[in-house]
């Protein structure tokens, strides 16, 4: 196989490559270059302002730099809040469809849970709406029927955190799921059967070979959300509009808010914000990540 | 002894039963909502099924190509997801390729780019990524969902470790033989990671299909957007008619859940993927 | 023989060549962008289409229609891209910051083309700035008062007769209270006052009622914390919390549950903009009213407005036959603003709004009564920046009752004046 320095190869990387550094490579370096200027909408590049945008953000009476960090520990709410339960549920569903006993009941069981992930997010985002909306939502209609007040889903917290959960839920618990089920797949048999012969009954092997099994999955779908959660958008957009006040505007709806700001539209800040965050976003994986790891037994 | 597993087992059907009902239950009210009259909607209690079955809903929604061209939004994400997702397959295919079977300088340096582009938070390069995209021209135009996107790693690590894996007694065969590397490729390669080709492609299309933000931001147009942005269209003109919004809703999932059905398998596999890639 | 072809051929170059006519005129392509989606947008593609009829070969006007928050967020950036528009319809509160960000252009030298004293007063002045004249103004829209003549009737009040200040409302509240009706079941509300937008257009509306004033010249203090803003807010808080006319709790954007309650008759009483006829008048089970807002406030009667005005843009690539071509349309899109009208808009020009067409509108020349009251926000580029903490965030938590309005309205101006003293980008 192995050729001295083949030179097609470069062929066969090129179409990649090109991709790669034009929507990549020089987006990255143009994001540097773009926070550190002041720009205008006539004039394009106008001043040179150094590490204004992002020294700024540290600024305390800084009132935008107030509102970003805001935004930041909205979408840390969203995974503290989101994470366990997509983990949890996702489980629970996995370990009743993979020990299910009727092919049929599993097949099916696994449609109806898998079908919400292949809808559009915005479709599902106003789809919950209806469903979540205070006057005659059915979800309030189903909490009157069990003699409970109706709730304000889309309006006040901690509701409104239910309103993102929820349809956002019912979209991943599927995907994560199948994972989960993989996962459990690959364990191998033996060991359960070493493990009856032991005398362990099913709750001891779920704790003691399936859960660790399921580890190096688990990891990846913690880190995964943690990446993704950030990109929360779609969401707050369409169903609580960011409120109350800013409760539900995470980083992502932030900064859309303030690169495409109708008036001033805010480059090299919100380019700047984007870095930090993204800085932050990276800080928080590696150190989950090399936390994971060291677990290894 | 045996009937107490049974009960369990029995239990155990119905709970999943119970639990898929609800998954399904948004989307059935949803399918329920689009047949009614809209008057229907403000009932209390809600009415499980419609008490007067209406086509009007569709009707509105598709009668009014100027604000809600549907068969464009439709067609801008078919030929979007499906330009991207072949484009994306050829691409991964040559470059993980390369990267596995060829020596080149360059070859670790490129395996580190690409490992460092898939830790890089996708919020750092949204915005000037949209600059790029806006000095080229591409705002507006399919061209913005289509290219920037090929950019990314995923496909080409895929490629990259299964072809690291794949036995070269085949491809040895051949270079004997005297087959260029391009021939080998088509012939030997292909043939053997069809299965994963196919469902890189299925992963890719439907990421695309249902994509929001990107396009969102790209396309502004009405004619010009791809369903998921128009779905938030319909909620900017028709936000109190939900027999409207829903009909419109269903409209824009059926497409994705017949594709859904149809490519099932794949796309279990393609989820499988996507954990497979961090081992 | 071929001499004579060619001397013939030389004739025609040279007839093609002096001639005054242009063999190859080119037709001038205008982009054209607004934030009309629905029947708005079909009611101006009308007048589009016609003017493209009338000026084929040499004006091709193409309309490009997104949502408001969209074109806003897009416009800064695509001007000066090569699809971007010529052409565009703002708000009144976007001329100045349309003028600041220098993609406005000055209109002196065709302003022989607009009658100045046909166009309202108040609507004109907006797109002045610095001696110089910046916007055509296409419409006024009044904020509007929805009344449902049903329940009115069912309560003992007058379906003709809309309450006109603070005092008759709460009256005819109470008396809608006391009616305790009900729609499918459902209880009916005098009133609904939403907990976002649109709120900061009520509260608004009743703080200039109060003849309040936002900020100071220059833009730099929130003045808004006055009496006059306090009342404003109180007396919405009130309506909610104190007399219970409104329940708790209404989602405004992104729902309306006000407007849609409206349509399905189970709110009696709406402040919302005229925008909305459209909606209603589609509802044959809705007999409504519609009036300009009712003074609530405690001092003179000012009716919040806001409304579209047409800017030409300027453009670094901008060539003078696109810019003198743009004037045509904008001058025919003005003088057929007639068609405008009949998607519920009420035309800026007093020739139009005194025409027999317009007073066959429904609704429309009643709210447009008062047109001397109609009242603009104030004008400066830094205005939206200034009311931000009021529209994000403290209307908002007031409204739903986590702050007192007193304390709302001192936190958003200190928030305010903080913001307006520090860079804007």
């Amino acid at each position: 196989m192995s050729r001295k320095n083949n030179y097609s190869a470069y062929l066969y990387i090129l179409p990649h490559g090109i991709f790669y550094l034009v929507f990549i490579a020089i987006p990255f370096i143009l994001g540097i270059y773009i926070s550190l200027n002041r720009w205008s909408i006539v004039d394009g590049r106008e001043a040179f302002v150094g590490l204004k945008y992002y020294i700024r953000l540290f600024d305390s009476d800084f009132v935008r730099g107030g509102h970003f960090w805001n935004s930041l520990w909205v979408a840390a709410q969203f995974v503290i809040y989101f994470t366990p339960f997509v983990v949890l549920i996702s489980l629970g569903l996995a370990i009743l469809v993979h020990n299910c006993g009727s092919k049929l009941a599993r097949a099916g069981s696994q449609f109806s849970f898998l079908v919400p992930t292949a809808i559009s997010i915005s479709i599902i985002a106003v789809l919950w709406r209806w469903i979540l909306g205070s006057d005659i939502g059915i979800l309030n209609f189903v909490l009157s029927s069990l003699g409970m007040e109706k709730k304000p889903w889309l309006i006040d917290v901690p509701w409104a955190w239910f309103a993102i959960i929820l349809p956002t839920l019912w979209m991943a618990c599927g995907w994560n799921m199948v994972l989960f089920i993989v996962g459990m797949q690959r364990i191998p048999e033996t060991l359960y059967e070493a493990a009856k012969v032991d005398g362990a009954g099913p709750w001891k092997q779920f704790i003691y070979i399936t859960l660790p099994g399921l580890r190096p999955i688990t990891n990846f779908i913690v880190i995964t959300q943690l990446i993704g959660a950030f990109n929360l958008f779609a969401q707050p957009q369409l169903l609580t509009g960011g409120g109350p006040g800013r409760a539900t505007t995470p980083v992502m709806l932030f900064l859309y808010g303030e690169a495409f700001n109708p008036r001033y539209p805010r480059l090299g800040a919100a380019v700047a914000m984007g870095l930090v965050t993204g800085i932050i976003i990276f800080s928080i994986v590696a150190v989950v990540y090399f936390l994971f790891s060291r677990k290894k037994e | 002894m045996k009937t107490r597993t049974r009960f369990w087992k029995a239990s155990h059907i119905i709970l999943l039963f119970i639990l898929s009902l609800s998954f399904l239950f948004p989307l059935y009210w949803m399918l329920i909502t689009s047949f009614k009259l809209e008057h229907e909607n403000s009932l209390w209690p809600p009415t499980m099924w419609p008490e007067k079955f209406t086509l009007e809903n569709y009707v509105s929604i598709l009668a009014h190509p100027e604000d809600t061209p549907l068969f464009s939004w439709f067609k801008n994400s078919f030929i979007a997801a499906a330009s991207y997702s072949v484009l994306s397959v050829i691409i991964s295919l040559l470059a993980g390729y390369a990267l596995a079977r060829m020596t080149f300088w360059g070859r670790k340096l490129y395996l580190t780019l690409l490992l460092i582009a898939l830790t890089i938070p996708g919020i750092i390069l949204i915005i000037p990524s949209f600059i790029v995209v806006d000095f080229l021209g591409w705002t507006n135009s399919l061209k913005a969902i289509i290219f920037p996107a090929l950019s990314g790693t995923f496909g080409v690590l895929l490629f990259y470790q299964f072809l690291s894996k794949f036995p070269k007694d085949l491809e040895e065969a051949a270079v004997i033989d005297g087959a260029s590397n391009f021939r080998i490729l088509i012939s030997i390669i292909v043939p053997h990671t069809k299965p994963l080709m196919l469902t890189l492609l299925i992963l890719n299309f439907m990421g695309n299909w249902n994509d929001y933000f990107w396009p969102f931001i790209t396309l502004y147009s009405p004619s010009m957007r791809t369903m998921p942005v128009g779905m938030a269209t319909l909620q900017g003109r028709f936000e109190h008619f939900y027999g409207i919004m829903t009909a419109g809703g269903v409209l824009m999932a059926v497409p994705s859940i017949i594709l859904f059905i149809l490519v099932q398998k794949y796309y279990i596999k393609a989820i499988t993927l996507t954990g497979a890639i961090k081992e | 023989m071929p001499m004579r072809n060619c001397v013939f051929f030389l004739l025609l170059i040279a007839a093609l060549i002096i001639s005054p006519k242009p063999i190859l005129a080119k037709e001038v392509t205008l982009e054209f962008w607004n934030g009309f989606t629905g029947r708005e947008g079909r009611g101006i593609q009308k007048i589009v289409d016609s003017f493209n009829k009338e000026y084929k070969g040499r004006i091709r006007v193409n309309m490009v229609v997104m949502s408001w928050n969209d074109f806003y967020g897009k416009l800064a950036l695509a001007v000066h891209t090569k699809r971007g528009p010529d052409i565009g319809v703002v708000h009144y509160d976007n001329v100045y910051t349309a003028i600041y960000q220098g993609i406005a252009l000055e209109l002196d030298p065709y302003l022989d083309k607009f009658p100045k004293e046909d166009f309202v007063k108040s609507v004109w002045e907006v797109s002045d700035y610095n001696t110089h004249h910046y916007g055509i103004p296409l419409d006024v829209i009044p904020l509007a008062f929805y009344w449902n003549k049903d329940l009115f009737a069912a309560a003992g009040l007058d379906p003709e007769k809309p309450p006109s200040n603070r005092a008759e409302f709460l009256v005819a509240c109470e008396k809608l209270n006391q009616a305790d009706l009900k729609k499918n079941g459902q209880k009916v509300w005098p009133c609904m006052i939403p907990c976002t937008w649109p709120h900061f257009l009520l509260w608004q509306h009743i703080f200039f009622c109060n003849g309040g004033q936002m900020f100071n010249s220059d833009c730099t203090k929130a003045r808004y914390n006055s009496p006059a803003g306090e009342d404003a807010l109180q007396f919405l808080w009130d309506l909610v919390n104190k007399y219970e006319y409104s329940p708790r709790n209404v989602m405004g954007l992104p729902a309306n549950e006000g407007k849609e309650s409206f349509c399905r008759g189970t709110c009696a009483m709406l402040i919302e903009g005229p925008w909305m006829l459209s909606s209603f008048e589609e509802i044959p089970e809705l007999n409504f009213g519609a009036t300009a807002a009712i003074n609530l406030g405690t001092g003179e009667h000012r009716i919040w407005s806001s409304g579209h005005t047409v800017i030409i843009f300027k453009k670094k690539s901008s060539e003078p036959v696109q810019i003198s071509a743009s004037v045509t349309f904008v001058e025919y899109l003005s003088a057929h603003s007639i068609e405008w009208a009949r998607t519920n808009a009420i035309p800026a020009r007093y020739s139009v709004m005194s025409s027999e067409e317009f007073k066959k509108i429904p609704y429309l020349p009643q709210i447009a009564r008062d047109v001397d009251k109609f009242t603009f926000p104030e004008q400066h580029y830094r205005y939206t920046e200034g009311v931000q903490p009021l529209v994000t965030e403290y209307l908002n938590l007031c409204l739903i009752n986590k702050m007192s309005p007193h304390e709302a309205l001192v936190k958003a101006a200190n928030e305010s004046t903080t913001q307006l003293q520090q860079d804007s980008d």
